[in-house]
């Protein structure tokens, strides 16, 4: 089974919850990542500009800019980032916005609530082994 | 002001028009010219009346018909407002859930951190998981419902593996049956890839998980939940879930579907939400969802849902 290139690999986790924000990057860290932080939209936008990353955990719900401008602005632009794959995170309850997330370009979406912390992972780790999950 | 005007301008025009169209025919039939220009001049006269009159009815009309839509479209912002409110609300809600299973995980999924730990602590933990996935799911259900009542219920479509959902679940669910003592087996007859099919995968699992919840709720202690993925026919898969426990009344196995509906038999509480929704999420993926007690004497129900392959 393939597995996904962790080893010196930076990722970005977008969320305006601090505990949420902080568990996600205790867990990645110890999946052996490089976690970069940011806590609201501009400081995502901000962060996705200036390197590269391996993915962006991106909420939607997020202060000063929203993500689904967020991931526009990454992917319309000329940031480093512009062709990393991104996941929206959401608690569900805001199918318009996956579906435009959808058409901007996300590589996929997750429902926090729903999906345990290896979930998550399984869910990421499967994108780019390309099992499990195929996205429209 | 200026349309009224131009409105009253163009009728004096017609008028005169008309007025000098009937004199000039009056002129050419001699015989009859004073009687007819007469007639042309109450025809005149009464479409002038009609005119007013049916302007003023027009008026009305549109006033009532401004009004009712106006109406309209307020209760609509009230309903689009409160689902709003509840998305807001909901979304805080599983934040907040989210943060307290996360470090439930943390903790038990730490080495360091579960080592200090006495077995009676780890139950405990294990028992605010259960109870935090009980609430997420009862928020999703409420917020679902409430989608499908304001017509805002929308699939997310791609194309997800069904087994992947079901090992899943059967994981998640692990926990709250082993507090009955509940084992849960799972089985897959399906072949490579025959499993991936077009689904909103979240609302999918919304449906294992209630129907998984319900199994769990009404099986007897010490026994087994069988999930079952099969092929049911050509363009169809089949899921089951079974559960040995005291099965349903056999007037209930359409009316548990229905909104708010709570067997006569129910002791377990719930909303009368979770089958209702599910119903409603399957059949929106062009399924069939249905339940019937078994006939193997070991008594309980088994639940089924089949979903088109394409």
């Amino acid at each position: 089974m393939k597995q996904m290139d962790i080893k010196d690999k930076k990722i970005l986790i977008v969320d305006d919850d601090l505990y949420l924000a902080d568990i996600y990057s205790q867990f990645f860290t110890k999946k052996g990542f490089f976690v970069v932080s940011a806590y609201d939209g501009e400081e995502a936008l901000d962060k996705a500009s200036s390197e590269e990353f391996y993915f962006i955990l991106l909420d939607i719900m997020l202060p000063k800019k929203r993500g689904i401008e967020v991931l526009k602005e990454i992917r319309e632009g000329s940031s480093p980032s512009k062709n990393t794959p991104i996941f929206m995170l959401t608690t569900l309850g805001y199918d318009d916005i996956i579906k435009e997330a959808f058409s901007l370009g996300a590589s996929g979406y997750i429902v926090k609530s729903t999906l345990s912390l290896d979930q998550i992972y399984d869910e990421i780790d499967s994108f780019f082994t390309g099992e499990k999950i195929i996205t429209d | 002001m200026r349309k009224e005007s131009i409105k009253i301008l163009v009728m004096s025009l017609f008028f005169v028009v008309f007025i000098i169209v009937g004199y000039i025919l009056s002129l050419y039939i001699t015989t009859l010219s004073s009687f007819i220009f007469l007639v042309w001049v109450l025809f005149l006269v009464m479409i002038f009346f009609f005119i007013i009159i049916f302007e003023d009815l027009s008026t009305v009309i549109t006033r009532q018909l401004v009004h009712i839509a106006s109406r309209r479209n307020k209760k609509h912002k009230k309903i689009s407002d409160n689902s709003e409110y509840l998305s807001l609300f909901t979304h805080e809600m599983k934040n907040g859930i989210s943060v307290i299973k996360g470090y439930v995980y943390m903790i038990l999924n730490d080495e360091k951190l579960e080592k200090g730990l006495s077995d009676e602590v780890k139950k405990y933990l294990k028992r605010v998981d259960i109870s935090s996935s009980k609430l997420i799911s009862l928020t999703d259900n409420m917020l679902n419902f409430n989608k499908l009542k304001s017509g805002l219920f929308e699939l997310n479509l791609i194309s997800f593996s069904m087994s992947s959902i079901l090992s899943d679940a059967k994981e998640s669910f692990k926990g709250f049956a082993e507090e009955k003592n509940i084992t849960i087996e799972y089985k897959n007859t399906l072949k490579d890839g025959e499993d991936i099919i077009k689904m909103d995968r979240f609302k999918i699992d919304e449906v294992v998980s209630n129907l998984l919840n319900n199994a769990i709720n009404y099986a007897n202690n010490n026994s087994t939940i069988y999930i079952k993925l099969e092929k049911k026919n050509a363009d169809n898969i089949l899921v089951s879930v079974k559960d040995e426990g005291e099965g349903i009344d056999d007037n209930d196995t359409l009316e548990i579907f229905k909104k708010f509906y709570r067997s006569s038999n129910n002791t377990k509480g719930g909303t009368g939400l979770g089958l209702y929704i599910s119903k409603s999420i399957i059949e929106r993926h062009k399924g069939r969802i249905w339940a019937v007690n078994n006939k193997d004497g070991r008594g309980g129900a088994t639940f089924f849902f089949s979903l088109p392959v394409k």
